[in-house]
């Protein structure tokens, strides 16, 4: 039960970190597209000046999170992620110096090459989370003793026997999740750049969740092809689903803050969908319906217990925060 | 395993010893910055000096992030059983890290950076006050996480061995944490003195930013000697308390002291011979080691020799070093500091050229000091993870081999080559551009 408990507590640092840090990997993901100079590029990295620490901060917050209430979890998956750790790590390194340096310094070829940074590293971080969750929905192959290494990549054929890190069916959720990221940055700069730029946000977000409408069924088909615990024993997490798909139809037409919210709620019933369909595990394993279950991977009960009476209160801390800041940057960020 | 080991073991290292270049650096500044809000109400000149310091701390602190993420990761890439043993109690540790001081940080932070025109006067004092918590606490965590590993309280190991946190307050308040904390955040505060002061030489032997060097000058030298003080008493000398108690092995191999004696002396000098067990051209002051560690002339100090040899330290010349270091450093910088307050005291500073191109150029060595400390605490503690109920061989991820991890500890030696040419392009360009005199807060 203190388990489960704390596996949505930690689903909802997750939420908190994607639908966050999401939109500011969807700017960079955009910024080649959608700005044309470099004035453009300025005006779309300061909607995210203030904000983009903090929101990276759920990443850690999630990480250490994991560490106390499943440590064995924690070793297991970082362990046997190993290299697309390493990676993951180094394109965090690249782009915060991207976001903190390249306006340092007025000199034309600089931030040309840290705007182009920031829009790789984005988008390979946005891919890089893809293909993690594509890990863990299809699952990974567990050893004797509840350990795995897993190589980069062996062959892309989705029904392989010999998985990789990288394989069909995760790169494909890799792809999906940058396209997600878009859509939910454009949300953003709608609601948060410069007018004219806001503008053209607004339009290739239209033209954009058209793409994720689609998606959202093919990716579900393929989800319960690779693995069908999902919408098996949940089945109303396809209801979740469909849901989140119908409000991307509505949302078209809404005004901005209120797409941008949506797209928010879509994110979240993704997640809350991939949540859901783990239980009562929290590790899959591999072509087979079963896996670790939570128990065998969380700390013991007291523990957990103990760890409610710092943790909800400091989760209450860290919302104030973000209010104030948010209240703070009310309305659109013009760069000067 | 065994190579893997030591990859895993130099890649933890390489990777938070040079995190830590950031982090001592920006936690010491966050202090001065604080106090130079606050006494900018009477000195007008200091809200354009803390808004200079800003700037450079808010370069350092973005590295320090960068570098500190991959930190909290190589716990569970690297040392997976170690995780899985300690992770309920050490990982509550971390996990208050993140949620009480790093959200505090970066919000803060992030205002201060792209909101300072939104901020009065009042507000920046509060802000900046806000990231002086914010780091310190953050400090505190790392230290009460090491302090545990260092000297465990407060735990049950169940029959799996794993460790159980049975009294929270019995961690946060582990004395051991406490002597701890305070030598470092003073080794910080000692830094950051150091390299205000620097820059103040620096100006002010370039006759640049007059008014600005005479108060860098100022505010370094009299902070760098109070915290060159402190470092050594009390906070120096209660841990060599504490060590003698409960490591003696470590102590003993620190101080190159293998045999047992009565009235032992310290060895100011010498090199350890790990074949013959002496230390070669040794200077030593007679019975100071009995002294220091016991308070009694003539104590008797427990040498290498008579401690089972699976407990010594694996790397003792090493960590013989790093303490010499440490503590040659130590005394050099109070020695230092020590002469320019009184050339300062009487007025006499600014024509004193040996005195400014000295304190110009000592900042990287309380860098070195730092490091040279982790050093000794870090090779002290083994050949444990847990000091006496965990072992370094038993912690390592069982199935990351070497050839991965040799693979990415070059990618992170040469990430960080990166990193360093442009944090010191990147500080150089803060320093000559200098502290803008019209910098004046919204009223």
């Amino acid at each position: 039960m203190l388990e489960t408990l704390w596996f949505f507590l930690l689903g909802i640092l997750f939420m908190a970190f994607v639908v966050m840090d999401g939109f500011d990997w969807g700017v960079g993901i955009v910024q080649p597209f959608l700005c044309r100079n470099a004035h453009d590029r300025q005006a779309a990295q300061a909607t995210i000046g203030p904000f983009w620490d903090g929101n990276e901060v759920w990443l850690i917050a999630a990480g250490g999170t994991l560490y106390f209430a499943f440590p064995k979890l924690y070793a297991i998956s970082f362990s046997g992620f190993y290299l697309p750790l390493m990676l993951l790590l180094w394109i965090l390194i690249l782009r915060a110096l991207a976001l903190e340096l390249g306006h340092q310094w007025e000199q034309p070829l600089w931030q040309r090459f840290w705007h182009f940074v920031f829009a790789s590293s984005s988008s390979l971080i946005a891919l890089v989370f893809g293909v993690a969750l594509g890990n863990l929905i299809r699952g990974v192959p567990l050893d004797t003793t509840g350990y795995f290494l897993l190589p980069f990549w062996t062959n892309f054929s989705p029904r392989s026997s010999e998985l990789g890190v990288f394989d069909g069916f995760t790169l494909v959720l890799g792809v999906y999740a940058v396209l997600l990221c878009a859509g939910h940055g454009l949300a953003w700069l709608e609601l948060k750049a410069e007018p004219e730029l806001a503008h053209k946000a607004g339009q290739l977000l239209t033209r954009i969740w058209a793409i994720v409408l689609v998606c959202d069924g093919l990716i579900a088909g393929f989800t319960y092809w690779i693995q069908p615990r999902f919408f098996g024993a949940n089945q109303w997490v396809s209801v979740l689903l469909g849901l989140g798909a119908l409000t991307a139809w509505v949302v078209m037409r809404w005004l901005p803050h209120q797409r941008f919210l949506l797209s928010c709620l879509h994110l979240v019933g993704l997640l809350l969908a991939c949540f859901c369909a783990m239980l009562p595990f929290g590790l899959l394993e591999a072509g087979s319906a079963s896996g670790i279950r939570l128990q065998d991977l969380a700390a013991p009960s007291g523990q957990l217990k103990l760890a409610l009476f710092w943790w909800v209160p400091a989760l209450g801390l860290v919302c104030g925060y973000f209010v104030f800041v948010h209240k703070k940057f009310w309305g659109r960020i013009l760069s000067h | 395993m065994e190579e893997a080991l030591w990859i895993h073991r130099l890649q933890f290292g390489f990777t938070s010893a040079y995190h830590y270049l950031f982090p001592q650096l920006t936690m010491g500044l966050a202090m001065i910055i604080f106090l130079m809000r606050l006494r900018s109400g009477k000195n007008p000149l200091c809200h354009a000096a803390a808004d200079f310091w800003t700037r450079i701390f808010a370069l350092h602190f973005a590295f320090g992030v960068v570098t500190g993420i991959p930190l909290e990761f190589q716990f569970g890439t690297n040392w997976a059983l170690f995780s899985e043993k300690t992770g309920g109690l050490i990982g509550q540790l971390l996990g208050m890290e993140g949620m009480f001081s790093f959200f505090l940080e970066s919000t803060f932070l992030g205002l201060l950076i792209y909101g300072r025109d939104r901020l009065s006067a009042v507000a920046l004092r509060w802000v900046s006050g806000l990231l002086f918590l914010g780091t310190w606490l953050s400090g505190y965590f790392i230290i009460v996480t090491n302090a545990w590993m260092q000297h465990p309280v407060g735990y049950a190991l169940d029959a799996n061995g794993q460790f159980i946190l049975t009294d929270l307050s019995a961690v946060m308040l582990n004395p051991w944490a406490f002597a701890q904390f305070a030598h470092t955040m003073c080794g910080s505060m000692v830094t950051a003195s150091f390299a205000v002061a620097a820059v103040g030489a620096f100006y002010q032997l370039n006759q640049k930013h007059s008014p600005f060097a005479r108060l860098f000058l100022t505010w370094g030298i009299r902070l760098g000697f109070l915290f060159s003080v402190l470092q050594i008493v009390p906070t120096g000398d209660i841990q060599g308390a504490q060590l003698a108690h409960h490591q003696p092995i470590t102590l003993a191999a620190m101080e190159g002291h293998f045999d047992t004696e009565e009235g032992a002396g310290i060895a100011i000098l010498g090199q350890p011979d790990m074949d013959k067990l002496t230390l070669d051209n040794p200077l030593v002051v007679p019975k100071m080691l009995s002294f220091l560690t016991h308070k009694r002339w003539n104590a008797e100090v427990k040498g290498l020799k008579d401690f089972p040899r699976e407990d010594w330290p694996d790397q003792i010349p090493l960590l013989y070093y790093c303490y010499h270091i440490m503590v040659g450093l130590g005394t050099f910088f109070l020695t230092l500091m020590g002469f320019s307050l009184l050339w300062s005291l009487r007025k006499k500073l600014e024509q004193s050229k040996v005195i400014l191109w000295a304190l110009m150029l000592v900042f990287p060595f309380p860098y070195i000091a730092n490091t040279a400390g982790w050093m000794t605490a870090e090779l002290g503690r083994q050949p444990w993870l847990v000091y006496g109920l965990m072992r370094t061989h038993d912690g390592a991820s069982p199935q990351v081999s070497s050839g991965n991890a040799l693979f990415s500890l070059l990618g992170f030696f040469g990430l960080y080559t990166v990193l360093t040419l442009l944090v010191v392009a990147l500080t150089g360009r803060c320093l000559v551009k200098g502290p803008q005199a019209q910098e004046v807060p919204n009223a």
